[in-house]
């Protein structure tokens, strides 16, 4: 019943989504709006948004509102509604904060800030600023590398020089949280839970830098933490004491022109006696006329264990895809992509553990997705 | 006799093409600035980065406020591509990034010269643009410089 009245409500906000975004007291408050709906089919192991009977699929919305009260002084929060029949909690904050302009080298952020972590990392699910309806699973998907948003202290700013050079510089410390998917319990039972919530102590931030090449951005991310384990795992049989510290660092490239995008990220983590995390990919897409886009990707992430030597496909996530896109306008957007996916890293049946130990485990894995993004 | 006529049919084009070629074309906009505003001209970089908001402040201190146009208006078509650099649809994609990583909100968008103007007039630190024959009394235009 509850879930019904939060989708009457989106359906609502859908409906309202053309006549643009909310604009109020000259400025100093704006409601922006976000959202879609896709649907995947796989003929194997489930992967992403996509299964072999068309269930998982994505609906959702998500509604940002920014205040400016004082000149120097902004207050943001985006609400993230999911409307999934099988999530718990359709309607969660993605992040909420406050922030302070000092001049435009520091601006002080307090709360719920979004993480800044390469290319996509504060976008992540807005479809309309990407090629794909799904961001690469190797650094964006359930790989311990990224995570939504941050709790704590952050600092961000931006200076220029007379040559026309530009830096944009991120720091913060906090807590971060995130959704783990460890499908290798059959070659290291250890691993603990498949699917689990990690909390993390952490401190990081990003630089990117842009020359003066119209559209060029260059970018390095990274943290430094120390998880501590959550309620919800030690339940799930973990134990309680905290891990080993880790770290994420990675680079991004992106270019953007003309009807032109190319993005190119890697990314590596590494715990001391855990496991470690290389991914990376390349994205490229093109307008071919003025509202139909085609993109392509490849992708590959490789993920090493301390306990387990040799190969194996459950380690192993390489993909290559494509995808069509019609743009009615740069708000709302048509995709259909195929992508073919060597690996069970993140391409796995539900009962993983078992397929791999009666060797029906299937490596390869043809995903087409299907769906609509849109924002305003 | 037939290269008499060449050199007369070559003479014709050329003084045909020497008003455009000679002449700078007048932009298609003007750069307003409230009457009390001690700036006299801006870079092109400067007016792209008040209106990218790269830099929010004039050089007293005072926080800038710029005034944007609707998506549809030739001014703002024009003044995105010549001091932006970029297409409208470019710049609203800029700005999607900005709200939707809460970073920031675009400038306000006024209907056309009037508000444009209007708003210019009632606030001492707004800039805006309008279309190069918009009436701009009781506001002062400035220079763009490369």
């Amino acid at each position: 019943m509850r879930t019904h009245r939060i989708a009457t409500a989106i359906a609502g906000l859908l409906l309202a989504a053309p006549a643009g975004a909310v604009e109020l007291a000259d400025g100093k408050l704006a409601i922006n709006g976000f959202g879609g709906v896709g649907v995947g089919l796989t003929d194997k192991n489930a992967y992403d948004l996509a299964n072999p009977t068309g269930t998982r699929g994505a609906a959702d919305f998500s509604l940002a509102v920014s205040a400016r009260p004082m000149e120097r002084l902004a207050l943001n929060t985006q609400l993230h509604f999911n409307l999934r029949a099988d999530i718990e909690t359709p309607a969660i904050f993605d992040w909420s904060f406050a922030e302070w302009t000092f001049n435009d080298a520091a601006r002080l952020r307090i709360g719920q800030a979004k993480m800044p972590l390469g290319i996509y990392g504060e976008l992540e699910h807005v479809g309309t600023l990407r090629p794909f309806f799904s961001l690469p699973q190797g650094i964006y998907g359930p790989a311990e590398i990224y995570t939504q948003s941050y709790q704590g202290v952050g600092l961000t700013g931006h200076v220029e020089n007379a040559a026309g050079w530009g830096l944009d510089y991120d720091a913060f410390v906090g807590n971060l949280f995130v959704e783990v998917h460890t499908p290798f319990a059959a070659i290291a039972p250890e691993t603990g839970a498949e699917q689990h919530l990690q909390h993390f102590q952490a401190a990081g931030g990003r630089i990117g830098l842009l020359p003066p090449v119209e559209g060029l951005r260059l970018l390095a991310s990274g943290y430094y933490g120390r998880t501590t384990r959550s309620e919800e795992s030690i339940a799930l049989g973990e134990p309680a004491e905290d891990l080993n510290p880790f770290f994420v660092v990675g680079g991004s490239a992106e270019y953007l022109r003309s009807g032109f995008s190319a993005r190119a990220e890697y990314f590596y983590r590494g715990e001391e006696g855990d496991e470690t995390v290389n991914s990376g990919y390349l994205e490229l897409a093109y307008f071919v006329t003025e509202k139909v886009q085609l993109g392509a990707r490849g992708e590959l992430s490789v993920t090493s264990l301390v306990d387990f030597e040799g190969e194996s496909p459950l380690l192993v996530h390489r993909a290559l895809g494509g995808t069509i896109n019609y743009w009615f306008t740069p708000g709302f957007v048509v995709k259909l992509s195929y992508d073919n996916v060597f690996g069970n890293r993140f391409a796995y049946p539900p009962d993983v553990e078992a397929a791999y130990a009666e060797g029906r485990l299937k490596n390869r894995t043809n995903v087409l997705m299907a769906g609509m993004q849109f924002s305003y | 006799m037939r290269t008499q006529l060449t050199l007369a049919l070559s003479l014709v084009v050329a003084l045909a093409a020497a008003p455009s070629l000679g002449a700078e074309p007048a932009p298609a906009f003007k750069l307003i600035v409230n009457a009390k505003n001690p700036v006299a001209s801006l870079s092109r970089d400067k007016a792209a980065s008040y209106f990218l908001k790269k830099s929010t402040t004039w050089s007293d201190g005072a926080v800038v406020h710029p005034i944007d146009q609707g998506d549809e208006s030739a001014a703002r078509k024009a003044f995105s591509q010549e001091v932006v650099k970029k297409s409208v649809a470019a710049v609203k994609a800029f700005w999607q990034q900005k709200i939707f990583s809460g970073r920031d909100l675009p400038p306000p968008e006024k209907a056309g010269d009037e508000e444009v103007v209007a708003a210019v007039k009632s606030n001492e630190r707004a800039i805006g643009y309008v279309s190069a024959q918009a009436n701009v009394d009781g506001v002062k235009v400035i220079a763009i410089t490369e």
